[in-house]
């Protein structure tokens, strides 16, 4: 019960996640959203999936993806940042050049 | 060899990682993981150790535990908030530096993480312990607050310690 409660949460935190990346024109706000999906939807699901599978081989397996997830996945968010940060892309800028919004 | 006796604690975390992720002992699958384990212990080279074992020092267990219970609140706290911001889209991004008191490098790197892993946060650089931070947070009230909610959330674990 408890993981797919918390399965429909993780649906819900990408819905918005990528409603987020639609609303938004500024590249660096559509960074900022799409790594919320990396990280609290992710988290949101092996969670979801430790619950729904029990206590098995496959919980080792699922913390530990867990543990490599939450030290991995903010590097590359936090390279794309930089890169885009390094390349002086203005912060304030209202609209992704190239993109129709 | 003589290098491998002196990093044999990264491989055998390596190989433990490996083992336990695939839960057999199938022999092309210990060849395999040991194969990669020593190529990713060769490669860390200079990077996680030297000669005279591991550059960085091992921080607490004690602090850690709690450190990541908090990360993981502080993480569905600003879930929230940022999905409130999506829906009002009434916040324009900043960029604010942020002086760390703490200076090990770990300590550091482990902070930009948990930065980047909150929801409206990220690292955009670290240089020594002065971290350049994108947020998109409390945009009234500005990057004040922002500063004040690293130093509190994530500072504060390591400077008790």
């Amino acid at each position: 019960m408890i993981g797919k409660i918390l399965l429909v949460v993780s649906w819900i935190y990408i819905f918005f996640g990528v409603l987020g990346i639609f609303r938004f024109s500024n590249m660096y706000s559509r960074l900022l959203t799409s790594s919320k999906i990396d990280t609290v939807a992710s988290i949101t699901v092996m969670i979801a999936l430790v619950f729904y599978t029990g206590i098995s081989e496959y919980t080792i397996k699922l913390l530990l993806i867990l543990v490599f997830l939450l030290v991995t996945s903010p590097i590359s968010n936090h390279i794309i940042v930089r890169s885009a940060y390094l390349n002086e892309v203005p912060v304030n800028q209202k609209e992704v050049k190239g993109w129709k919004l | 060899m003589r290098r491998f006796k002196n990093n044999y604690k990264l491989f055998i975390a390596l190989m433990t990682f490996w083992l336990l992720l695939n839960m057999t002992l199938r022999p092309l699958n210990l060849i395999a993981g040991v194969l990669i384990c020593l190529f990713v212990t060769k490669f860390s080279e200079g990077i996680l150790y030297n000669y005279r074992g591991f550059i960085f020092k091992r921080i607490n267990i004690k602090i850690m535990i709690p450190y990541t219970f908090n990360l993981i609140k502080e993480i569905y706290v600003s879930s929230f908030s940022y999905i409130k911001r999506i829906i009002k889209k009434d916040c324009q991004p900043f960029i604010t530096e942020i002086e760390l008191r703490v200076k090990d490098p770990l300590i550091i790197a482990i902070i930009s993480n948990s930065i980047t892993l909150t929801p409206g946060t990220i690292t955009v650089n670290a240089d020594g312990n002065k971290l350049t931070v994108l947020s998109l947070k409390d945009c009234k009230e500005g990057p004040e607050t922002v500063k004040k909610e690293i130093r509190e959330n994530f500072e504060s674990y390591f400077l008790k310690g």
